[in-house]
Formats: structure tokens, C-alpha cells, sequence
């Protein structure tokens, strides 16, 4: 440790010294004076007059000079080394990696944990490492040598103190704090405590006093774990479950059946006309679980498109067709890039740029023409954790400091034990269960962002980062992981029919895993809470209305992709029409898909006119063309 | 593979879902169902009745009828929640609240200077008077809050105030008329068979007349055809014993309402007048033809008038002055005006109404509908909807024949593909209505029902022709005199002739009550109004197993089909099931000697 004092009792010694100081003059002998420099002497300021008459400062060999006394200068040195980084109030993780930096050595730093042999360097996973509540947990197990051992008890002393009363306290007065303990004692207790980076050192601003405590955010959560507990279960006034994530993608792929998806050049999401079209035919979520979702209907579509490509269900306009399913990335990076993509050339040797757009990969076609369960049990087996590699999972959030392979490693550990720590048969509120995961802890402070290829230098900096890293504060990164945890639910399981939604009686949302949730995650279950979903929810009219007597996501689905939306949830949401019935023929729906459906959801039979003329329309014989040519 | 769960929240079973549109579902099997209609024909307007969950709009229009029946916005919620199934929105929630607000905002009365439109506040008064329709119409300010109203501008001011949200609460009375009374028989004088009004009929007019009170007076019965909205106009006119107009479409209605009267009352038929082309008599009960109403003048004549009406004071001539008969309505002082098949009320009556606001008056129709749209202003000059039953529920009540409705899909002739396909819009129409494969169809079906009297109904002339040919059926169209309509129709009644084909003048209100049958070949376009008036032909109650049958011929796969649909929609929509059924394939020609219209 190269800056910290050699010599605890010295430095508690000057500490009484430095007690005796008033403020104005502590903050001179630390901002005016710098090592090996001298301060012009200002005489009859009031400040300087007290630091020389306390011995602090001396008359330099240049006249009118005042110098730091030799006695002095290495408490001087600490301090200013403590100014430094703000340890406890405003602390950072980016401050921590430049305390970790400057205070220990590469090798002090390689003997902190056996994780960190090869990587001492590494601050920000050094950081993360000793801020977390299992650091202080782990910390001072055993005595591993025999310099430890007067140290060792007044260090857990002191750790017990931190932990359960205050996190931190003036350097000087922890005799005061601990008068069964001996000086010597509690000065080995607190350098074994700093030598392990489970004690820090910082000044208090206010008053340029030393301090001495443990990482305040650790501390906090600690604390905050022992109150907060493990969220008990709710109950639900409302629930929803669909794998709405299948049946957009199932929608999303009819309508490229009809013509391609054109995609902005920029970033490759989809015009607005398309999500115009598109967005009458997807099914409704109730309200409160789109706003706790944040994925109103133009979100759902971008999710289901892109789950459509990672799936190589949709594949750019003019790539290969090789006609197997295999994952492609978040943007379909195994297949040429969407925007590559040369139009059809008009004359010899000329060829054009155009929009790029995605078409539906050949075999597509089977897997439209599969059951609900078989479908989302093709996707989830794509997607699900272990399924080859970090979790396809990732690819359908947005979240790009999770884009890394490196990132993903870190995280999905962490997604594994706080879904699966989640009853299977209750719900439990959802700000229950992420303030008790953030308590627990996150791996944000390990994940480096793509964008810093090394991590701070020690100075700080971090060079533009988008999402977590050294420069964002615990509690930015608390309500960060907090906020993913929420993402993950609402794209990855409540989509995917691995959890199921709902909101208790004061609306607060809540959810439970269900066995279809653990099998996504990568744990042993079955699906054998699943069942045939249809039900008798709808009738239909005599005049092409159908009416929802009860909300049917799975009714909504399939009769969203052949009727025209009039309106949501309950009530006359479609109308069967010419155009509709005929769009759908042009997606490639048949009499199976159409009046399958809605036999199978209706309370009564279907009415004769309505199924004659679906027949007939489907049947596309219309005059109105021009006969064949004989 | 098991299929994932949709887990819905437990539901209860009650009838009504209340939409955001301020649209409500009514769920006929639910076991309160009746319930719920009963409440919501209180507050709410029937829009559709379809089998199994039937439609009614909460509008501004029924909000402030039901306050004006001594409802409040809280009963009005309360009975919503207490029968919905899901919450009921909160904006439909406030929407009530603030319709029923307005009403009583405004208020008109019989002061000292006259008709005085009171405001509830100051601010209204305000926006009233400040508005561009309403401001010019207002008389003298007679305080922050009231103004004189003209009284020949008394419906004018009523239907801008409507529009501009605000409805009129009309304290200000009726003339009285000149009273005329009169009784209804027990027994009709014709036949001396026992007469006596059915209970909806009798409950329509109680509806209307309101004890006398200024809530009644003025408003439209709507009942299916066949219902007997005639009935319901004596039984009205028997309330008020007033001298009457009675308005209708044609001169074979009018002598129908005539003949009824005179069956029907006490009247001396001397005191019952024919107003129409071929007679002008005004009687204390008069009965004219909405076109005699609008007869205008020639162009030569108008211009004439015009120039003389400005050389002698500068004053422009009354529009009006343009329809001379329209004064009819100032020749007696009519108690009561009955508008019979309201919803063809035309552009010119319509004015004048708005003037007649001082008199009682009954609108009478099977559908509200207007192909113009314009069913709020019947409502804001005639009158709120009074009274009116799904045609349904006449029909499980025995009141109207049950219909069986049938469309007969007919291929186009393979020689007139073509030049189908070739022809514009209109052409194509035409082309696909006069298929003259739908002959073939009209005989197999007139076969198939050899003992009900029928109709065979079509819109073009020479289709008619080509149908009633060769099966010798007589034909009735616009061009047919009066005297051989009405020989026909007696014949018909009298059963000397089965089969009719009749042209567009037989849409309504033409009484045949024996018809059973009714075989439409060609219609107007999407003309629901039309498709509804036809089958009404043959809604009258039937003996014996009350049934009727309704076909319509449509050729297959052409404009016609999508058009038909259309007019499907609206017998759909008042609980008649369709059948569609493909036409066979062309059988032998029978031959012409064994068919014909005769019984």
C-alpha cells in the first residue's frame, strides 16, 4: 500500500494534532501545499499562523516561504492521497478503481482473491469485487499469518461495528468507539482491514477529517438485506398469461408472406407504415401489464421481428436461403446484413441499392402451420439458456452493454438465481422481488462495457459508456439491474409464456415462473402446467361481428390475422370482411386457419351466411378479373 | 404437446358490456337480459339486434330523453354498473354526467312577451348568443339570462341548440288545435269483426301522448312492418281528439290510412279528406302525400314571382312561396301532424316543420334508418324515439309473421362473362341485377311455394318484364294508374291473384297482409332501408303457422353479391338469420301453359 501510513500509531497521533486545527487551516495545509513545495507565507493570516504554531509548518529555505515540516510530510502525504477519491460521500466505483489503482500495488491487489490472480489490473472486476456485501461477508475468515492474528479480532470488531451501526467513522475517533480495545490491536485490526480492501480510508468534505469504513453502498445493502426480506407471496386480482411473443411473431411472419418488411437503412427497425399495419392485427394486453412491459403494440412488433430474425424465421431480402433454422444474432449477423443487399439489376452490369427488407426464411411455412405450443416450443428451444451457447435470450433485449459474450458470461448467473428463486405457484410482487435482488447484490459492477476495451486508467475516466460501468454510481446501478431484471421478465418469460402477469388488488404488478419459465431458464421442468388454451370466448354474429364476451389473447391472436380490429379486450372486436378474409388467402391462410379458429372459440355454431361467404371469399373467384384467355 | 395456458380472470355473468364508444353489448342469454333491455330502453337507443348480443348507444339524444322522463345521470350509472360485466369506463361515466347536466340548462316557456328561452347561467347565455347559428335567431334580451324566441323560429333555434350540445326543455305547450272528437270502434265497420289495439300499440301511443303532459306530444314510434303503425296513429290521435294531418308516401298509403279510419272509427268518412293530385280536400282529418307537399312550381313561374315579389317591396319571395301546397299546413289549426314512414321525410317538410313546433307531432317508421343520415334532425323537430321494440321480440310475441330469409346465389351465363368483366361499375350493377338466369330461379321458387301468395319485387322495369312474361304474372310500377293498382291490389287481397310483380312503389306502405312470399330479383344498391321495407311487405301476422319467406336472387361472384351484403347486414342486425344457397344448375324448361299468376 503505497501511500497509506506505514505507522498507525503515528498517524492516530497526528490525528490529535489535526483535531486541534480549525478548518481554514487543515484546508490550506492540504490545498495550498504540495509535497516537496513550498506555500508563500501570508503573514497574519490567521490559518497559517495556526498550522505554524502547531508545528505543522516551517519557515522553507526560501524567505517569505512556508514548507510542511519534515515530522509532518508523511501525514501530509496521506492526506492529500486521501483527498483524492471521495470514498464515502458521492462514492463511485470509478473513484473506487482509482483508490484500488493508486493504494495498492498490481500484487497487493493479485492477493486480494484467488479470481483476481491474473487479473489485478482489472479494476473495474477488482471494484466490483470488494464493493459487494459477500466481500464484507467472506471477509476475515481466517487468520492467514501470524502478523494477523492481534489484528484479526479487533478487525471483525471493527467489520461488526461498520456492518450494524455506522459505515463509517472519523479515524480519530474509534479509540473512543472501541476502549476495550488496545491502541496496537486496533492498529493491526486496521491495517489488516485496509491491506484486504475491506476498510477504506477517505475525508469527510466538510471538514477535511479522516475516515475510516467500509464501501457505504455494501453496507447499505447489507443492512437492507436484513430487513428487506425475500418477497412474500401475493395475491393476484388480475392475471394474464399468452406467449403474445409467438403469436406477434406468427402475425409479423403472415404479413412478410404478403411482401417483404422494408427496414429504415439507419437502423434496420421497421417504417411506421408497417407498424401501422401490423399493429390492428396484433392481440391485446391489458393495460397495466403494457405500461409495467413499457412494450406498447409498436415495441411488440420490433421484439417479434427481431426474435423473427435471431430465429432465421425472417432473413434479409436476397440472402441465401439455406432452409434450416439456426439462430442469427440480434441483427441476423450469420447471414449478410440486411442493408447489403443489391437490387435486381436493371441493365447489364447496373446495380441499384435499395431499402433493405426481410422475407420469411422457406421453412417458415412449417412452422406457421404448427400448433401455439409447438411454436413457442421452437423458439424457446432456440432461444432458451443452453441452448447452445450464452443465451439467445439477450439477443431480444436492447440492452447493448449486454451485447458482449463477455457481458452475458457475467450476467446470466446472476438472471439464473433471482428468477429461479421465485415460488413456482405464487406471485410475488415485482418491486418486492427486484428490491430484495438488488439487496442481494448485481453483476454490474464486474461488466465491463464494450465500449472501454481496458477500464479506467486510475484516473476515472471511462471513455463513453453506454449502460453500467465505473463511472455510474451503486445506486445507479442498483435501479439499473433492478430495471433489466423487469426488461428480462417482460421480453424474455411473460412473452414467451414462462411467466405468468398479473397485478393485486392495490395494482401493483406481480408474477410467478411457471414450469414453462424454468425450462426457458435453463432448469429442470416440464410443461406440464400447460393445457389447450382454446375456449369458448366469442360469438359470432350474423353480421360478421364478433364479439368478445370475456378477454381471449389466444382467440385474439388467431382471429386478428383474418379480420379487420374494431376494438380491444372486450366486446365487438373485429368484423369479418371481404378484404380481410382475402388479405389473410394472400398470407396463405385457408378455410383451416380461418373458420378453424372460429369454431373452436365460439360459444354456438357459426352462422350459415358468415361461413358461406368466408368460404366463398377464400375461394377467390371474382368476376371482376378478366376471365383466362381460352 | 400440451398448448400453453390463457389464464383469464374470473368473469361474471352478467349481460352488459359497456365499450368506450359509448356502445353497449347486451348478451340475450344471459339470464338477466331482460332486465338489462328494460333499463337500457330508458337511456340508451337500440342500434342492432343480432342473435345473440344485441347493441345500444348511450347518445346525447337518449341521455336527455331520459332525463326528461325524470331520470338522473346517478340512476343511469348505477343501472350500468349493477348490470355490467367489466367496469364501466370512466369517460362514459363523465360523458352521462354531463349530458344530463345540460339538460334543463335551457329552458323554454310562455311568458309575457311571448316564447322566453331562459339560461341557466349567464355563461350560457353567453355562449348561446355569441354562437353563429344560434345568435341571429334570438329575439329581444330580456335579461344576462333570457332572451324572446320568435315562434315561427321556435324549431330552428331548437335543432341549432342541439347541435351545439345544448338541448331545449320545450315547457312552452302545444296549440290545442281544433278539437275533434271521436272514438274507435269496437268492431270495424266493414266486416264487424272484433277490433281492439295490442298491447304494444296501446303502450306506444300512452308513450307518446305522456297523459297530456308537455313531456308527450311530440316524438317517432318506431315498430317492424306489418306491426300496425296505422293503429298506433288512431290510437294517438284518439288521445288528443284533435283535428290531424297525416302525412305518407303515396296515394295508395293514403287511401290505406283513409280506409283504416273508416273502418276502424267513428269518424264520418265525410270528415276524412284525400289531399293529393287528384283531389284537394282539407277536413277536419286530412291525409296528404308528402309529394303533393313538395310539388313545386314551374321554373317560369318561380321566376315570375320572384321579379313581381321584388318590384313591389324589395323583399326577396319566400323560398316556401315555391311549394304551394305547403301551406296546407296553416289551412286549419291542426292539433296533431302524424309523419307517417318518417324516415323519408323530405328536405322541404323538414323546414317547414321546424315551424309547426307549436303542434303535436308523431313520426311513425319500421327503420330509423336514413340513407342520408339524418336521423338526429327527425329526432331534434319531430321528436325523441318514444317507443320501440326489437323486431324480434314481435316476432316471438306472434305480432309479426316469423321470416325465414333466403339468398339464392345465381351464376352469371358463361356468354356474359366478358363483357362483364369488360363494363364499368354502374353496367356491371345493371348487367349482374337482370341476370336472366334469376328467371329460372323465381319459378323454381314460386314451385317450391305453391300455396303462399307472393311478390316478386325488382328495380328495373324491363327485368320485371322479362320475369312476369312468361310466368303471365301481373305487374304494378311507377307508370301503372292508380285505378289498375288498386283493382290488382284487391284482386290480390282476395286471393284472385297469387303472384304480384311489383316494382320500387311497392316498398312501403302498401298494405297486402296476406303476403307471404316475397322474391326480391333486384334492389338498390346497398339500400338497407329498402331491404327492410321489402320484407316488411310480408310481416303482417299469418294464420296458421305465421310464417313468411323472403328471397333475394343475387348473381354470384359480381358487385351485385357485395351490395347484397350489405343489405343482408341490416335484417342481420334485427335478429334475422341468413341462408345463402348457390343456385342449381339450370333444370328444363317447363312448360309456360302450367305457370302463371293465378291462384
Amino acid at each position: 500500500m503505497r501511500l497509506f501510513p506505514p505507522d498507525w500509531q503515528t498517524f492516530l497521533d497526528e490525528l490529535v494534532l489535526w483535531g486541534e486545527l480549525s478548518i481554514s487551516a487543515r484546508r490550506i495545509f492540504l490545498d495550498g501545499l504540495r509535497p516537496g513545495l513550498s506555500l508563500a507565507a501570508s503573514p497574519g493570516d490567521p490559518a497559517m499562523e495556526e498550522l505554524k504554531d502547531a508545528g505543522m509548518l516551517l519557515e522553507s529555505e526560501s524567505a517569505g516561504y512556508l514548507a510542511v515540516a519534515e515530522e509532518h510530510e508523511s501525514f501530509h502525504h496521506v492526506m492529500k492521497a486521501l483527498e483524492r477519491y471521495p470514498m464515502f460521500d458521492g462514492s463511485s466505483l470509478a473513484a473506487l478503481c482509482g483508490y484500488l489503482g493508486d493504494h495498492y500495488s498490481s500484487r497487493e491487489r493479485s492477493l486480494l482473491n484467488e479470481s483476481l490472480a491474473l487479473l489485478p489490473n482489472d479494476l473495474p472486476r477488482v471494484a466490483g469485487l470488494v464493493s459487494s456485501v459477500e466481500w464484507l461477508e467472506a471477509a476475515f475468515p481466517r487468520q492467514e499469518s501470524p502478523s494477523d492474528a492481534s489484528g484479526l479480532e479487533a478487525a471483525r470488531a471493527l467489520l461488526r461495528f461498520f456492518l450494524e451501526q455506522r459505515d463509517r467513522v472519523a479515524v480519530r475517533d474509534l479509540e473512543d468507539y472501541f476502549p476495550r480495545i488496545e491502541r496496537d490491536d486496533l492498529c493491526a485490526g486496521i491495517r489488516l482491514g485496509v491491506q484486504r480492501a475491506v476498510f477504506f480510508l477517505g475525508l469527510r468534505r466538510t471538514d477535511l477529517e479522516p475516515l475510516l469504513g467500509v464501501w457505504p453502498a455494501a453496507a447499505r445493502r447489507r443492512r437492507r438485506m436484513a430487513v428487506v426480506l425475500a418477497p412474500e407471496p401475493v395475491k393476484a386480482a388480475r392475471t394474464f398469461r399468452h406467449p403474445y411473443l409467438v403469436e406477434d411473431m406468427t402475425t409479423v411472419l403472415l404479413a412478410a408472406r404478403v411482401e417483404p418488411i422494408p427496414l429504415r437503412r439507419g437502423d434496420e427497425k421497421p417504417f411506421i407504415r408497417f407498424v401501422e399495419n401490423v399493429s390492428p392485427s396484433l392481440l391485446s394486453v391489458p393495460e397495466w401489464l403494457e405500461s409495467f412491459t413499457g412494450l406498447p403494440l409498436e415495441g411488440r412488433i420490433t421484439l417479434a421481428l427481431q426474435a423473427l430474425r435471431v430465429t432465421g424465421l425472417l432473413v434479409p431480402d436476397g440472402s441465401p436461403r439455406n432452409g434450416s433454422p439456426q439462430r442469427q444474432g440480434r441483427r441476423g449477423r450469420r447471414g449478410p446484413s440486411a442493408a447489403a443487399v443489391p437490387r435486381h439489376s436493371r441493365g447489364p452490369g447496373a446495380a441499384v441499392w435499395r431499402e433493405p427488407a426481410l422475407v420469411p426464411a422457406p421453412w417458415s411455412v412449417a412452422w406457421i402451420g404448427q400448433s401455439l405450443a409447438e411454436r413457442r416450443e421452437g423458439v424457446v428451444g432456440m432461444l432458451a439458456i443452453g441452448a447452445g451457447g450464452p443465451s439467445g435470450l439477450f439477443d431480444l433485449l436492447e440492452e447493448d452493454w449486454t451485447s458482449s459474450e463477455g457481458a452475458r458470461e457475467e450476467i446470466l448467473p446472476w438472471l439464473v438465481q433471482a428468477f429461479s428463486s421465485v415460488p413456482a405457484a405464487s406471485f410475488i410482487r415485482f418491486a418486492d422481488f427486484a428490491e430484495y435482488q438488488a439487496a442481494i447484490g448485481s453483476p454490474l459492477g464486474a461488466v465491463r462495457p464494450p465500449a472501454t476495451p481496458e477500464g479506467p486508467a486510475g484516473d476515472g475516466s471511462s471513455g463513453g459508456v453506454v449502460g453500467p460501468g465505473p463511472t455510474t454510481s451503486e445506486e445507479a446501478l442498483e435501479e439499473l439491474w433492478k430495471s433489466f431484471l423487469g426488461i428480462f421478465l417482460g421480453r424474455c418469460l411473460l412473452s414467451l409464456d414462462g411467466a405468468e402477469a398479473g397485478v393485486t388488488e392495490d395494482g401493483a404488478p406481480c408474477f410467478r415462473l411457471t414450469h414453462a419459465g424454468r425450462r426457458i431458464l435453463g432448469l429442470p421442468g416440464d410443461d406440464r402446467d400447460g393445457h389447450d388454451g382454446s375456449g369458448a370466448s366469442i360469438i359470432v354474429q350474423p353480421n360478421f361481428e364478433i364479439v368478445f364476451l370475456v378477454p381471449s389473447p389466444a382467440a385474439e391472436a388467431q382471429l386478428g390475422r383474418f379480420c379487420e380490429r374494431v376494438g380491444r379486450e372486450v366486446g365487438v372486436l373485429f368484423r369479418i370482411t371481404k378484404q380481410s378474409i382475402q388479405r389473410a388467402a394472400a398470407s396463405g391462410l385457408g378455410d383451416d386457419q380461418v373458420i378453424g379458429p372460429l369454431e373452436s372459440h365460439a360459444r354456438s355454431e357459426l352462422p350459415p351466411n358468415v361461413r358461406h361467404e368466408i368460404k366463398g371469399w377464400l375461394s377467390v373467384a371474382d368476376l371482376d378479373s378478366l376471365p383466362p384467355a381460352p | 404437446m400440451a398448448e400453453p395456458i390463457t389464464t383469464i380472470t374470473a368473469v361474471n355473468e352478467k349481460p352488459l358490456i359497456v365499450q368506450g364508444d359509448r356502445t353497449i353489448l347486451v348478451e340475450v342469454a344471459s339470464p338477466q337480459y331482460s332486465q338489462a333491455r328494460d333499463a337500457l330502453v330508458g337511456f340508451a337507443e337500440l342500434v342492432k339486434s343480432p342473435e345473440h348480443v344485441h347493441t345500444y348507444r348511450i347518445t346525447p339524444l337518449s341521455i336527455w330523453n331520459a332525463c326528461a322522463a325524470g331520470d338522473s345521470a346517478g340512476q343511469i350509472v348505477d343501472a350500468l354498473k349493477s348490470l355490467s360485466r367489466y367496469p364501466v369506463p370512466e369517460h362514459v361515466i363523465t360523458e352521462i354526467t354531463d349530458l344530463a347536466g345540460r339538460f334543463g340548462s335551457l329552458t323554454l316557456v310562455r311568458g309575457p312577451n311571448g316564447l322566453e328561452l331562459h339560461c341557466r347561467d349567464e355563461g350560457l347565455a353567453a355562449l348561446i348568443s355569441t354562437d353563429r347559428h344560434t345568435g341571429p335567431l334570438l329575439g329581444e334580451r330580456l335579461s344576462p339570462t333570457s332572451f324572446v324566441l320568435p315562434p315561427h323560429l321556435r324549431g330552428q333555434v331548437k335543432l341549432c341548440l342541439i347541435r351545439l350540445g345544448y338541448p331545449v326543455d320545450d315547457q312552452a305547450g302545444y296549440s290545442e288545435g281544433e278539437h275533434f272528437p271521436f272514438g274507435l270502434r269496437a268492431a270495424t265497420r266493414g266486416r264487424g269483426a272484433p277490433f281492439a289495439a295490442r298491447p304494444y300499440q296501446r303502450e306506444a301511443a300512452l308513450a307518446f301522448h305522456a297523459g297530456g303532459s308537455e313531456q308527450g306530444g311530440s316524438g317517432v314510434i318506431v315498430l317492424p312492418c306489418g306491426a300496425g303503425k296505422t293503429i298506433v296513429g288512431m290510437l294517438c290521435m284518439g288521445l288528443l281528439q284533435t283535428s290531424t294531418l297525416v302525412l305518407t308516401t303515396c296515394v295508395t298509403a293514403v287511401r290505406q290510412w283513409i280506409a283504416e279510419l273508416a273502418d276502424k272509427t267513428d269518424i264520418d268518412p265525410q270528415l276524412i279528406g284525400e289531399y293529393t293530385g287528384l283531389k284537394k280536400e282539407v277536413r277536419p282529418i286530412t291525409v296528404a302525400t308528402y309529394q303533393m307537399l313538395t310539388h313545386r312550381e314551374s321554373a317560369r313561374s318561380r321566376a315570375a314571382r320572384a321579379e313581381a315579389a321584388a318590384a313591389s317591396d324589395g323583399v326577396e319571395a319566400d323560398p316556401a312561396e315555391s311549394y304551394p301546397h305547403l301551406a296546407l299546413f296553416g289551412q286549419r289549426d291542426w292539433g296533431l301532424i302524424v309523419y307517417d314512414e318518417v324516415h323519408l321525410l323530405p328536405a322541404p317538410v323538414f323546414q317547414i316543420t321546424a315551424s309547426l313546433q307549436a303542434r303535436r307531432r308523431l313520426g311513425l317508421t319500421a327503420t330509423l334508418v336514413r340513407e342520408d343520415g339524418k336521423e338526429d334532425d327527425v329526432f331534434a323537430l319531430i321528436g325523441p324515439k318514444k317507443y320501440d321494440v326489437p323486431w324480434k321480440e314481435m316476432e316471438k310475441q306472434g305480432w309479426i309473421a316469423k321470416a325465414a330469409c333466403t339468398e339464392i346465389r345465381v351464376a352469371l351465363p358463361e356468354q356474359m362473362r366478358m363483357s362483364y368483366a369488360l363494363a364499368d361499375a354502374r353496367t356491371k350493377f345493371r348487367m349482374a341485377s337482370e341476370n336472366p338466369a334469376k328467371i329460372e330461379q323465381v319459378q323454381a321458387i314460386l314451385e317450391s311455394h305453391p300455396a303462399e301468395p307472393a311478390l316478386v319485387i325488382g328495380m328495373y322495369l324491363d327485368q320485371l318484364a322479362a320475369v312476369a312474361g312468361p310466368l303471365g304474372l301481373p305487374v304494378i310500377t311507377g307508370s301503372t294508374p292508380q285505378r289498375v293498382r288498386d283493382a290488382l291490389y284487391a284482386d290480390f287481397k282476395a286471393g284472385n291473384i297469387r303472384v304480384l310483380a311489383v316494382s320500387k312503389v311497392a316498398n312501403f306502405a302498401v298494405d297486402l297482409p296476406e303476403a307471404s312470399l316475397a322474391i326480391q330479383v333486384s334492389g338498390t344498391f346497398g339500400s338497407r332501408q329498402e331491404e327492410a321495407q321489402r320484407l316488411g311487405r310480408i310481416l303482417r301476422p299469418k294464420e296458421l303457422s305465421n310464417q313468411a319467406y323472403f328471397y333475394t336472387l343475387v348473381s354470384r361472384d359480381t358487385v351485385e353479391q357485395d351490395f347484397a351484403l350489405k343489405r343482408q347486414l341490416f335484417l342481420c342486425e334485427q335478429g334475422y338469420g341468413y341462408q345463402i344457397r348457390m343456385a342449381e344448375a339450370p333444370a328444363a324448361q317447363a312448360p309456360a301453359a302450367t305457370r302463371g299468376g293465378q291462384a
